[in-house]
């Protein structure tokens, strides 16, 4: 194996070193786009898991409802559960109450754990930084009023903070100092959020933090050997059965329901990448083939078995895929690093506060990776290594050039296979009862892009015909040669065709997604969002890093002049049922507006009115696409600070807020039930005849500076989110980027190809007196068919894609339903561009063609 | 009128200099039937590269009709390839997918003349061949001597003043051989073309007038001989 490598394998690599090298970039981008995407998606989920597992320590079982918290009182009955002696909750050693909160230090995250400093020793471990190395006994003895803290010493060196030195915090009350009474060795709990962590007094916690009666959850520390399931329902037995007990990795498990789609859709658009470099493997080891159809003679002759011929093949394709695979890993390992840093800050937030200052790399990603490209090297390279055993020596010795590459009369053969393809993709469509099953909706999917991949043979074959009856009898000579050429290379071009036609469709698919995503959430917000201005602690909006404010700072917005009303906005992530779901509350009696209601059916005056009243909340509609179970329900329970409560269902809404669902509820209900003093938002409604930009300014002037706020105009505040939107889709868009630019590789790679094949053919029509620049006209002709080709059957298999994901996919994995918004420019564009992009794959190949030395060229074999 | 100064080609293989041709010199008339045969390596074929300017010599001049070839930019020299100069490959190297009639006519298409005077110019170079019957076939439809005589009459496409044939009949059977070798010769005879052949074929040389040897990059010989 290693002779046939050093012997024939690597030289014939270095031969064609354009070829070769545009080969392992195929693979090496495709590798490189997994590993940096399962980098990206490995650093949301873990970083935040490994926070919860972190700030856990020693607890095995948790009382949390997400964010919602928990109130005091569940605290207080869990201390008082020993009567004359006996524990009613067997197996229970504490019951310790923790607050965790993100914060800002001069405009830098910060993570706030903040716990019974008496007894949360028992749960967590926590080292002072001495460089003696000594442990300090009880370091939380430190912890002693309510503006101590204890201070990350990585953090406290970076920003140049001392011992007893008071430092300024974001709170929800504004501005507000503390002393720093200890550095806390960078190691265990102290690095749940990186560097970027304090320590503090739950109960200080409570009001510096506007928790009010409540904790953020109760940590439960089990004796020794004690079998946490039999804790956990004594525990819930206890509580009078109105309270969830969870382990902490739970937790992780909503956030990991909510970045689902996230990660599902990135994870397919990386293998699509991954695809395309399994088409130039074979697109490459085939046109190997075809030209050493000699030598394989030759080696067949002289002894080699057909077991080595295929040997012979299939290790120029491993050899590709390892290199590919090592440049692609370093190139995914740069590339998710810069994401990370760069990218994760603006999406991360939406979904969870994690620290992603460094980006989690493990060894599998890099064997992941490695394996994948291995495997699409070994792939790619086994039915033209399969062709060449298949060799008669004889035949191939006698062999001449410029024979076409048989591959017409498989035309038909391509035909049938679609239409068997299309008969099943269509039955599975019509059949009612597979409507919204996930697996047959994503096959029926896959079954578009299989008919596309079968028609683009038939479709080259009748664009070339078209073009060569079109320029007959001389009207366009260079051009009939381009499409003369397509047709004798039809094979070789399909699979580069459809490998474009494919990354095409996927960026239609992808922007009839975004554009109708953005069309729908637009005229969403039009209704919902009619505030004048909307003032949040986060430079766009709320999101899981903003630092709630205090809802008394309400008060103070509207004594400033112009302010008529400034309504509350709090917006909750809670556990329902195995995902993560909102709780959204407005104080919607203020300025009311009943257009802000899409209601979906029932009486829309009666729902509100009732809502208003506060007999019950209304949930939205992705809500119950996601809990069947919830469909014609009368009631909802969800967790609240005092225990799971059950809400009427007043009506169903069509709401985008969260992918997962929502649950609406009036201020008023909320506040008497959860306990919550922080507002996320504040929408600010305007006297009549007030000037927007001079009360924006006073806005600004006075509350925002007070309190580190921001303070966004009502279309600012809607561009922000439309612009969010763009940053969710921006990962998605880049690799689609990347995909079409491996595609265009691979059709590089097959002009190059067909140009290496047609060498003696440009030698002659150089002599017969063809120009440099006419042989480039016909190369470039070549290019604009296989784009027009991939251009005409990317877009329509695009198109259906796009359709099938707004009205079925989206529907399944998100309860959104959406029509689909053509955006006629960006077809347009994109069609220009891809056919601009497609002829200009072919400037490489042509320049090639037309700088052959023509000597060698006439006697190219 | 050809004429070719004190030619020399120096390949390099690597570190070795190969002396392909050491200095030759000779020329050609309009109507003349040169034949230059040599053994393998001799250098026969790259005199007829340099005569085609589809290689440039290392010193020494070629003049076509008058034109010192040397100092042409590559489109200058691509057109008078076109305009000028007719070649006959040993493999045909007719376009597969065209026809006899399209074949002809490409030249002429691609120095951008009129459709209709091409193709029929195309037609009238064809019935000259013999192969008026076998205008709209294919080259896979054609017998090697078909095929060779379609390269002959693209070769005429643009009433050149040289054409060069290397090993025309390396690829034909005897009696296709003769055929197109006797088209070859009445090329330079009946329409006073200057014509190079080159070759091995102690039969084909027979058509030629006059015979240059070459041996080692070295003109050995130059001889006269009677008509075949």
């Amino acid at each position: 194996m290693l002779t046939l490598l050093r012997t024939v394998t690597l030289p014939r690599l270095r031969e064609h070193p354009l070829r070769t090298a545009l080969t392992v970039l195929g693979i090496t981008l495709g590798v490189g786009a997994f590993v940096a995407v399962q980098m990206i998606l490995t650093t949301l989920s873990e970083s935040y898991a490994g926070m919860i597992d972190t700030v856990s320590g020693k607890v095995s079982l948790q009382i949390t409802g997400g964010e919602i918290g928990v109130a005091e009182d569940v605290l207080t009955k869990l201390q008082q559960r020993k009567h004359d002696g006996v524990d009613e909750i067997p197996g229970l050693r504490a019951a310790l109450p923790t607050i965790q909160t993100i914060t800002k230090y001069q405009g830098e995250t910060l993570l706030v754990l903040a716990v019974d400093t008496l007894n949360d020793a028992s749960a967590r471990d926590y080292k002072l930084n001495d460089d003696s190395g000594t442990e300090i006994s009880d370091p939380l003895e430190f912890l002693n009023s309510r503006e101590s803290l204890l201070l990350n010493a990585e953090f406290a060196k970076k920003h140049g903070i001392g011992l007893d030195e008071r430092i300024t915090l974001m709170t929800g009350r504004g501005e507000q100092e503390f002393v720093v009474k200890g550095l806390l060795a960078p190691k265990g709990t102290a690095t749940a959020f990186g560097d970027a962590f304090a320590l503090m007094d739950v109960y200080a916690a409570q009001f510096a933090f506007g928790r009010g009666n409540n904790f953020d959850s109760i940590d439960l520390v089990l004796d020794d050997g004690a079998d946490p399931t039999a804790v956990a329902e004594a525990t819930e037995k206890f509580l009078g059965g109105q309270i969830e007990v969870t382990h902490p990795q739970q937790r992780s498990q909503g956030v990991e329901a909510m970045l689902r789609t996230f990660r599902m859709g990135l994870t397919i658009l990386s293998l699509v990448v991954l695809t395309m470099g399994a088409f130039i493997i074979l697109n490459t080891v085939t046109t190997s083939v075809y030209q050493r159809m000699r030598e394989i003679g030759l080696l067949r002759m002289i002894g080699l078995t057909r077991w080595g011929v295929l040997k012979l093949f299939t290790i120029e394709g491993l050899v590709i895929g390892m290199i590919g695979s090592v440049l692609g890993v370093g190139i995914g390992f740069w590339a998710g690093r810069e994401a990370v840093l760069n990218h994760m800050r603006t999406v991360g937030s939406l979904f969870v506060a994690v620290n992603s200052d460094s980006a989690q790399f493990h060894p599998w990603m890099a064997w992941a990776g490695a394996g994948l490209g291995l495997g699409v090297g070994l792939v790619g390279s086994l039915w033209p290594a399969f062709r060449a055993t298949r060799v008669v020596p004889v035949e191939v010795l006698r062999l001449l050039p410029g024979l076409g590459d048989g591959a017409r009369k498989h035309v038909g053969l391509w035909l049938i296979g679609a239409a068997a393809v299309g008969v099943i993709t269509l039955g599975l469509y019509t059949l009612p009862g597979l409507r919204m099953n996930l697996h047959a909706v994503r096959t029926v999917i896959f079954g578009v892009i299989a008919f596309s991949v079968c028609v683009t043979p038939a479709m080259m074959s009748l664009i070339s015909r078209v073009a060569v009856a079109l320029s007959a009898r001389g009207k366009a000579p260079l051009f009939r040669l381009a499409a003369e050429n397509v047709l004798r290379d039809l094979s070789r071009s399909s699979m580069a065709v459809a490998a474009f036609m494919v990354a095409l469709a996927v960026m239609f698919q992808i922007n009839l997604f975004m554009t109708s995503t953005q069309a729908e959430t637009r005229s969403w917000m039009e209704d919902v969002l009619e505030a004048d201005l909307m003032v949040t602690s986060s430079e766009k909006f709320a999101t899981r890093t903003s630092v709630p404010i205090h809802r008394d700072v309400a008060r103070e917005l509207e004594k400033i002049d112009g302010v008529d009303v400034a309504r509350y906005v709090r917006f909750r992530l809670v556990d329902f049922e195995g995902s993560r779901i909102s709780i959204l509350t407005v104080e919607y009696q203020k300025h009311f507006s009943a257009r802000r209601f899409r209601i979906v059916d029932g009486d829309k005056d009666r729902i509100l009115r009732d809502f208003l009243d506060n007999k019950g909340v209304i949930v939205s509609q992705n809500l119950l696409a996601h809990h069947p179970d919830l469909q014609g329900a009368e009631f909802i329970t969800v967790p609240t600070p005092k225990g799971h409560q059950k809400f009427r269902i007043l009506g169903i809404i069509n709401d985008y807020t969260t992918e997962t669902g929502m649950v609406m509820v009036n201020y008023p209900l909320y506040d008497r039930i959860f306990d919550d003093e922080l507002v996320d938002t504040f929408q600010i409604y305007l006297k009549p005849g007030a000037d927007l930009a001079a009360v924006r300014e006073r806005v600004e002037e006075t509350v925002g500076k007070k309190y580190d706020l921001f303070v966004l105009t009502n279309k600012e505040f809607k561009d922000a989110i439309s612009e969010t939107i763009t940053a969710i889709f921006s990962l998605a868009v880049s690799l689609e980027i990347l995909t079409l630019c491996v595609a265009l590789i691979g059709m590089v790679n097959t002009l190059v190809a067909n140009v290496i094949d047609r060498t003696r053919e440009i030698g002659v029509l150089r002599s017969l007196g063809g120009t440099r620049g006419q042989i480039v006209r016909i190369i470039l002709g070549q290019s604009f068919l296989l784009g027009l080709t991939g251009v005409i059957v990317g877009t329509a298999c695009g198109f259906a894609m796009g359709y099938l994901q707004l009205t079925r996919l989206n529907e399944i994995l998100s309860g959104w339903a959406m029509g689909m918004v053509v955006k006629t420019d960006f077809v347009v564009l994109s069609i220009v561009g891809a056919m601009v992009m497609a002829v200009l794959s072919g400037i490489l190949p042509a320049r090639r063609a037309a700088t052959l030395p023509l000597r060698e060229a006439l006697h190219y074999e | 009128m050809i004429e070719v100064r004190d030619l020399v080609k120096i390949y390099h293989q690597g570190a070795v200099a190969v002396h392909a041709l050491r200095g030759v010199s000779f020329r050609v008339e309009p109507g003349e039937f040169l034949g230059i045969t040599g053994p393998s390596g001799s250098g026969k074929s790259t005199i007829l590269n340099c005569l085609g300017g589809l290689d440039d010599p290392t010193s020494g001049e070629v003049i076509i009709d008058g034109t010192p070839i040397g100092g042409l930019s590559d489109n200058e020299r691509t057109l008078l390839r076109r305009r000028k100069i007719g070649f006959i490959f040993q493999f045909f190297n007719l376009l597969p997918t065209m026809s006899a009639l399209d074949n002809v006519a490409l030249p002429m298409l691609l120095d951008g003349r009129s459709r209709a005077k091409v193709y029929e110019r195309a037609a009238s170079i064809l019935n000259d061949v013999g192969l008026g019957h076998r205008m709209t076939h294919r080259p896979d439809e054609l017998s090697g001597g078909e095929q060779q005589r379609v390269a002959v009459a693209r070769a005429l496409a643009f009433d050149p003043v040289v054409i060069l044939a290397d090993e025309p009949t390396g690829n034909l059977d005897s009696k296709s051989s003769a055929v197109v070798m006797e088209f070859i010769s009445d090329l330079a005879t009946k329409h006073g073309k200057a014509v190079i052949l080159v070759t091995h074929d102690p039969f084909s040389l027979g058509f030629a007038r006059r015979v240059i040897r070459v041996a080692d990059g070295h003109l050995v010989s130059d001889d006269r001989q009677a008509s075949a």
